[in-house]
């Protein structure tokens, strides 16, 4: 069965690191992280969650739900998003049942100060009304500053992701290698051209070194890309 | 007996030439009605091949330089010639096994685009556009003096005449109607172009009388001419090694490595990667194109040795090194063939100029009006300021190509590669494959790699009686340099970074 994890996140520092965590076991089991925005109408609320990060360090600025999907992509982790409008622990609940998940991972912050208290019955009464398991973060000041030092670092895009994983595949690696083949050859062809030309002018076969060089130098740079075509064909193949 | 091709006016070969271009033009028109019809560009159709793709590569990249440059340095310097040849292959071996795919993969297919994609800076914008405009004219001078060469002995105009002409048609054109130059056109072009060589290639050896190898050692055995003279020159061993052309050893390897690298670095090269709608199938047209132009350039060695031995041998002289293979198709195929090879170089020349105004033009329109002074545009106002841009660059290398007169094609596009080797594959090559890159060491790379290669070559023999640098082809001096300028900065300004981090 896949494994499903519903992650409510507003982006708070305790939902930073709970976001890290559950990114961890959605990878280590293999399944889908959904990502729950729930926007709060209750102004009260919000003004409540303000002076809760404020409280604990000032606001963290990041957008819960894209710093998860970062995260989930960098780790390879299939996500799905869900937005919802209304009062959070409901809405969590709903979610819950409708995307049929597994378990359900958020945070909660170390009860100091009645701010603080808040989010802590947010989970709590999740935890009470949940038809599956709730995984609490409650996390350390550590763990605060490692998450808000990730979240403030700029993520890689999903372009710079598919660059790195096109310059570290096998088939770039073999590209190069037959690159050096026919560097090796072109500078062979330079440094003779440059401080060799007597063997140049070599007479060999009825041609010289120089053109027999010349012309094998473009030989090979049709034979390299022939024969690389025909790699990454057989490549592209195997991956079908 | 022998002659010159003389300037005079040819109504039957300017009637076949004025045919061909505007067949040209007609093809470009319809297909860039079609497209427009569609309602989707013909690249996402898929309708386009990668063969056909592989030919329109070719047709984009053989441009005058190759055509006449270098079939007439081969006539004029022997093996020197060859060399630019082979290094202009070279540079797809480049593009095909190291940028092409990590830039395709980035959705960029500028080195311009994949700068600013990284850094999101508008100073690197800014050399980014700077470096792609100053690239674009370089590399019109050589497109523009091709044109001029041609149409001398088509319609007789003297030198600079034909280039104000033919540049301000060329320039028109773009400006006006903008010449889409669609897959099938450049298709078109380059099997003309392949066809024409080949054509030419069977001639020299079937009036000659010799196998293709044969011919070949006929020049190491007997020597070879001065096409200008057709007196005997060199001895077959000088003239088919390297040193007629470049006389400083060193100018070989400078040439070498601006060659192998600045194909890549081209502002309207690799556009075409995007014209077939799979990975797979891009890498299969550039292939062919590789396949296509190595044809080529074998094939371009023995129109120049042709021109060079029929020159010898009494038949006609040449006056431009530039005018090699127009002349020896004249006395191949009389007038017909001589204006079907001219309006083939002529189209060709469209088509790049073509190319490098747009770009040059979206270089100033886009990024430094819009994006850089900040100007809230409208389409309309974009399209006045691209359109005299155009007008603006056409007749900057108008000018330039008129003070180069004379001078080799093939020469002038090495200079090009070699401003746009040192300019942009430092930046593109540490953009794409090192992490420690940094927006000031970028910026920092483009100008050094810029002005040290434009400072070199002002100051070389090609443009000075007393050259305060010997080398006529800056690229050994001024690739490095951009390197290790980009390197090192980078690295001093990450330095930076960090210390201002832990005093934070």
């Amino acid at each position: 069965m896949n494994h499903r994890i519903l992650l409510p996140t507003n982006g708070s520092l305790p939902a930073l690191v709970a976001t890290k965590e559950a990114v961890r076991m959605a990878k280590e089991k293999g399944g889908t992280l959904v990502i729950l925005n729930v926007v709060e109408q209750d102004p009260a609320m919000y003004l409540e969650q303000v002076s809760e990060d404020v409280g604990l360090r000032g606001g963290t600025g990041v957008d819960g739900v894209i710093f998860a999907q970062a995260l989930a992509s960098e780790a390879g982790v299939k996500t799905e998003i869900m937005v919802r409008e209304g009062a959070v622990t409901g809405e969590i609940i709903r979610a819950a049942e409708e995307a049929q998940v597994s378990m359900i991972v958020m945070g909660s912050s170390n009860p100091r100060g009645l701010a603080g208290l808040y989010l802590g019955n947010v989970a709590e009464a999740v935890t009470k009304k949940a038809k599956v398991s709730v995984f609490i973060i409650k996390p350390t000041d550590e763990e605060i500053e490692i998450a808000l030092k990730l979240a403030k670092t700029p993520l890689p895009t999903p372009e710079e992701n598919a660059l790195r994983s096109i310059i570290h595949s096998r088939k770039f690696m073999v590209g190069l290698g037959l690159f050096s083949i026919y560097g090796v050859l072109y500078t062979v062809f330079t440094v003779l051209g440059t401080f060799g030309r007597d063997i140049m002018a070599t007479r060999v076969a009825g041609l010289n070194v120089g053109l027999i060089m010349g012309m094998t130098v473009i030989l090979l740079a049709i034979v390299m890309a022939l024969s690389f075509n025909y790699y990454a064909v057989r490549v592209e193949k195997e991956g079908q | 007996m022998a002659e010159f091709l003389d300037n005079s006016f040819k109504p039957l070969a300017f009637a076949l030439f004025l045919l061909i271009t505007a067949l040209t033009l007609a093809i470009s028109v319809y297909f860039s009605r079609r497209v427009r019809t569609a309602g989707h560009y013909y690249v996402a159709g898929g309708g386009v091949k990668w063969f056909v793709n592989g030919i329109a590569f070719a047709g984009d990249y053989l441009s005058a330089a190759s055509f006449l440059g270098v079939a007439g340095m081969i006539a004029f310097s022997g093996f020197d010639g060859f060399m630019y040849g082979i290094g202009f292959l070279a540079g797809w071996i480049v593009a095909l096994f190291l940028i092409a795919e990590p830039l395709r993969v980035m959705g960029k297919y500028t080195f311009a685009d994949a700068l600013v994609h990284k850094f999101k800076s508008k100073r690197v914008r800014l050399a980014a556009a700077i470096s792609t405009l100053v690239v674009s004219v370089f590399y019109l001078i050589p497109q523009m003096v091709g044109a001029g060469t041609i149409v001398q002995p088509l319609i007789g105009l003297d030198y600079a005449w034909g280039v104000v002409l033919v540049g301000g048609v060329v320039i028109l054109i773009t400006a006006t109607a903008g010449m889409v130059s669609t897959t099938w056109v450049q298709f078109i072009k380059g099997l003309l172009l392949l066809i024409a060589a080949l054509g030419l290639t069977i001639a020299v050896l079937i009036l000659s009388g010799f196998g293709p190898l044969e011919f070949i050692t006929h020049f190491l055995e007997n020597g070879a001419s001065n096409p200008s003279t057709g007196l005997f020159a060199h001895s077959g061993d000088v003239f088919l090694a390297p040193g007629i052309k470049f006389t400083n050893p060193l100018d070989y390897a400078s040439l070498a490595l601006a060659l192998i690298l600045g194909t890549a670095a081209l502002p309207h090269i690799l556009i075409r990667y995007y014209t077939v709608p799979k990975p797979s199938d891009a890498r299969k047209s550039t292939v062919v194109a590789i396949i296509a132009i190595g044809a080529f350039y074998i094939m371009t060695l023995f129109l120049g040795l042709g021109a060079n031995y029929f020159a010898g041998q009494g038949e006609f002289l040449i006056r431009d090194s530039n005018l090699s293979a127009p002349t020896l198709a004249n006395f191949a195929g009389g007038e017909v063939f001589f204006a079907i090879i001219s309006s083939i170089a002529f189209a060709t020349i469209l088509g790049t100029v073509s190319g490098l105004i747009m770009a040059a033009a979206g270089a100033i329109a886009h990024d430094l009006y819009t994006e850089i002074l900040g100007k809230k545009t409208n389409e309309k106002s974009a399209l006045r300021v691209s359109k005299l841009t155009a007008v603006g660059v056409g007749v900057v290398a108008i000018l330039l190509g008129i003070m180069a007169e004379g001078m080799n094609v093939a020469f002038l596009v090495g200079l090009a590669f070699a401003i746009a080797a040192s300019a942009n594959i430092p930046a593109l090559i540490c953009t794409l494959f090192w992490k420690g890159a940094t927006e000031k060491g970028i910026v920092a790379g483009i100008f050094t790699g810029l002005v040290l290669s434009i400072v070199l070559i002002a100051i070389s023999p090609t443009m000075m009686v007393d050259p305060f640098f010997s080398l006529n082809n800056p690229g050994i001096v001024s690739i490095p340099a951009g390197f290790a300028v980009t390197i090192g900065v980078s690295l001093l300004d990450k330095k930076k970074q960090e210390v201002t981090n832990t005093q934070a």
